[in-house]
């Protein structure tokens, strides 16, 4: 099957700057994917460059096998919720369903209706005097009714309080399973991610540091503490991740696909946060504790 | 695409209509008497012998609804560009909106197309249904007024050039700039230098002006009391002069080996006038002088001052578009500017495809 999306050696400058530099990266269909990375790691411009919003500076990149943007049929077959989630602040409720209509030949009216009422939106209501969940809420709605294959949303749930994140969590999911759509989204928050993705991608300075299914993921990274010892000595088939040392103690992240044989190792699961912390620490060491990931973006 | 744009555009739509209409019932009222008024008055003024005073009245009726209208017809363009071209797209900018209208099953480049379509066709609408209206309302001051050219760029097809060029304008510094205000600021700027231009160099060489000589007289009469130096002293065509609406560029004032001497009606030099043998002398600084000049009654023996000019071969340059150019300028400057905004507008097609991100 087609890759949602693929991108070679793909680019991105702003005048001297580089937002996104030589990324390479393939995602498989049928996932809801999570796009993890800190500040600056270049999720947004990725995001961008993927629904045609950015042209590419270099590179190539492939969304659903053709090029972002190109022509009416290929920007249907994509949704988008941008960042923020913009919308018409002076248009109603009712309005910006019209306007979807309007604009998207596959348009789902009765479904976009019914969230409409489910959500307990008064479609007379201007979209600039809506809360943050609800303009959240209004733009998901808007790309999902557009009936896209792949949706892609940009860290939906940042500005958004625990209640209105889960609930727009919640609706994602739904339509996720109701219509099997691809879904891509991006977060500083892999609490998020780990409720609603099966697949995660570790983005930090452009490059993928890790991707695959959470499940596989889980399974195959441990966390090992046992007596101090030199990392040359670890089987071959063992990837250190992070490594802390005390004088008499060592713990390791390693991802292994074989069984940890080593009985001096006690092995311990691992969470998703510590998986994600750990490769982006490798990546960047020097902000190996950053709490960036962590943060609630305000 | 086009009812979104109707939609987004309907209160802006709705004031201009309804200004559209106030201003045609006014202009209706009040344009009917003026037409009446020009029969009564100046059309049968001969009859009568006052057409000077009939003129010169009717040309100041209504005098604060001319000037406003002049200013309005000068400003409307302007006022559109800056407020429905500037923000066509920089709002959407400033807003964030263009990533879910760029995001919806439609391309940038109809996005673009249909917003420009509809809103810009709305400008060009509005403009010209003004003009049409102001034209009308004119008419009778302008066939009384004799000075067609004077107000060239608030009649007929001219001002919707200038609407388009505004307009477009107005697309491409909030397309360029992202930002409503600057974009405003920016169009308002371009369009009145791209206007002063126009109307500076541009306009009088459409076409090669007309130059036309003739025989100068110094105006008023000389009388014996009015010895020594009388400095830049005015002087005016004899004969013809200026042919009815032509637009007159330059007057110019010459001597008989063709050097200019003066400039509009005056000299530049002195004229110095004095008691001589048989009469009077007349010197012209530049030109030459003339002896035995008579004043007083026309009995006495001599030439007169207009005699003198024409032995001193002074003469009138007058340099001029005639009246019948006033409908080819008409169109040829619309044209110029319909060409302008296409450009204008061709670059915010090519920068939203391609630079905008």
């Amino acid at each position: 099957m087609t890759a949602v999306l693929e991108t070679k050696g793909l680019g991105k400058r702003y005048g001297r700057r580089w937002a996104l530099r030589d990324c390479t990266l393939e995602i498989p269909p049928g996932h809801v994917v999570g796009l993890v990375g800190p500040n600056g790691a270049g999720k947004t411009t990725l995001l961008n460059l993927a629904v045609g919003l950015l042209s590419p500076t270099s590179g190539d990149i492939l969304v659903l096998g053709d090029r972002p943007a190109h022509g009416a049929a290929q920007l249907a077959r994509v949704g988008f919720v941008a960042q923020e989630t913009p919308l018409y602040a002076g248009l109603s409720v009712a309005d910006h369903l019209r306007f979807g209509a309007w604009l998207n030949p596959s348009w789902d009216q009765p479904q976009a209706e019914d969230r409409i009422d489910q959500l307990g939106l008064d479609r007379t209501q201007r979209a600039g005097e809506l809360s943050g969940g609800q303009r959240a809420q209004l733009a998901l709605t808007l790309a999902i009714a557009k009936r896209p294959e792949l949706l892609i949303l940009d860290e939906p749930v940042a500005s958004l309080d625990p209640l209105a994140r889960r609930e727009f969590l919640q609706h994602l999911m739904e339509s996720v399973a109701e219509h099997e759509l691809s879904v891509v989204l991006s977060s500083h928050l892999v609490s998020d991610l780990e409720r609603v993705c099966d697949y995660l991608i570790v983005l930090v300075s452009s490059q993928v540091q890790v991707a695959g299914e959470i499940e596989e993921l889980l399974a195959s990274h441990h966390r090992l503490t046992g007596p101090r010892r030199d990392l040359e000595r670890l089987p071959a088939s063992q990837e250190v991740i992070e490594a802390s040392h005390t004088d008499r103690q060592s713990t390791l992240i390693v991802r292994t696909d074989q069984p940890i044989l080593d009985p001096t190792w006690s092995v311990e699961q691992i969470s998703l946060e510590d998986l994600v912390l750990a490769y982006m620490g490798r990546a960047a060491p020097t902000r190996a504790t950053r709490p960036a990931l962590l943060r609630v973006e305000p | 695409m086009i009812r979104l744009t109707a939609r987004q555009f309907r209160t802006q739509a709705i004031v201009a209509a309804i200004a559209l209409m106030i201003a045609a019932v006014v202009l209706a009222v009040t344009g009917a008497n003026l037409a009446h008024l020009y029969t009564t008055t100046v059309a049968s003024c001969q009859a009568r012998n006052d057409c000077s005073t009939a003129t010169s009245a009717f040309l100041s009726t209504d005098g604060q609804l001319q000037t406003a209208l002049d200013v309005l017809m000068v400003a409307i363009p302007a006022l559109l560009g800056i407020f429905w071209g500037a923000p066509l797209i920089a709002r959407e900018l400033e807003a964030g909106t263009h990533r879910l209208a760029w995001t919806q099953s439609v391309t940038r480049a109809r996005w673009l197309a249909v917003r420009i379509g509809v809103v810009g066709i709305c400008s060009l609408l509005v403009t010209g249904l003004f003009s049409l209206m102001v034209t009308w309302w004119f008419g009778p001051l302008d066939r009384a007024g004799m000075s067609i050219f004077g107000s060239f760029d608030q009649r007929d097809v001219v001002p919707i050039g200038y609407a388009a060029f505004a307009f477009a304008l107005g697309v491409t510094s909030g397309a360029l700039l992202r930002r409503t205000l600057p974009a405003m600021a920016t169009t308002l700027a371009g369009f009145v230098a791209i206007r002063l231009a126009v109307v500076e160099w541009l306009r009088p060489n459409l076409a090669t002006p007309v130059h036309r000589t003739v025989l100068d007289t110094v105006l008023g009469s000389l009388s014996s009391g009015q010895h020594g130096s009388v400095t830049a002293a005015q002087v005016t065509a004899a004969q013809g002069g200026v042919p009815a609406n032509a637009w007159l560029l330059s007057d110019q004032t010459i001597n008989g080996a063709g050097h200019v001497i003066g400039q509009n009606g005056l000299l530049n030099g002195a004229m110095n006038f004095y008691p001589s043998a048989g009469g009077y002398g007349l010197t012209l600084q530049g030109a030459g002088t003339c002896r035995n000049v008579s004043v007083g009654p026309p009995a006495n023996p001599g030439m007169d001052i207009q005699k003198c000019l024409a032995q001193l071969n002074v003469r009138d340059v007058l340099t001029y578009q005639p009246a019948g150019r006033y409908w080819p300028f008409q169109w040829d400057e619309l044209g110029i500017f319909l060409a302008l905004s296409l450009i204008v507008v061709g670059l915010s097609f090519w920068w939203i495809r391609r630079r905008v991100n």
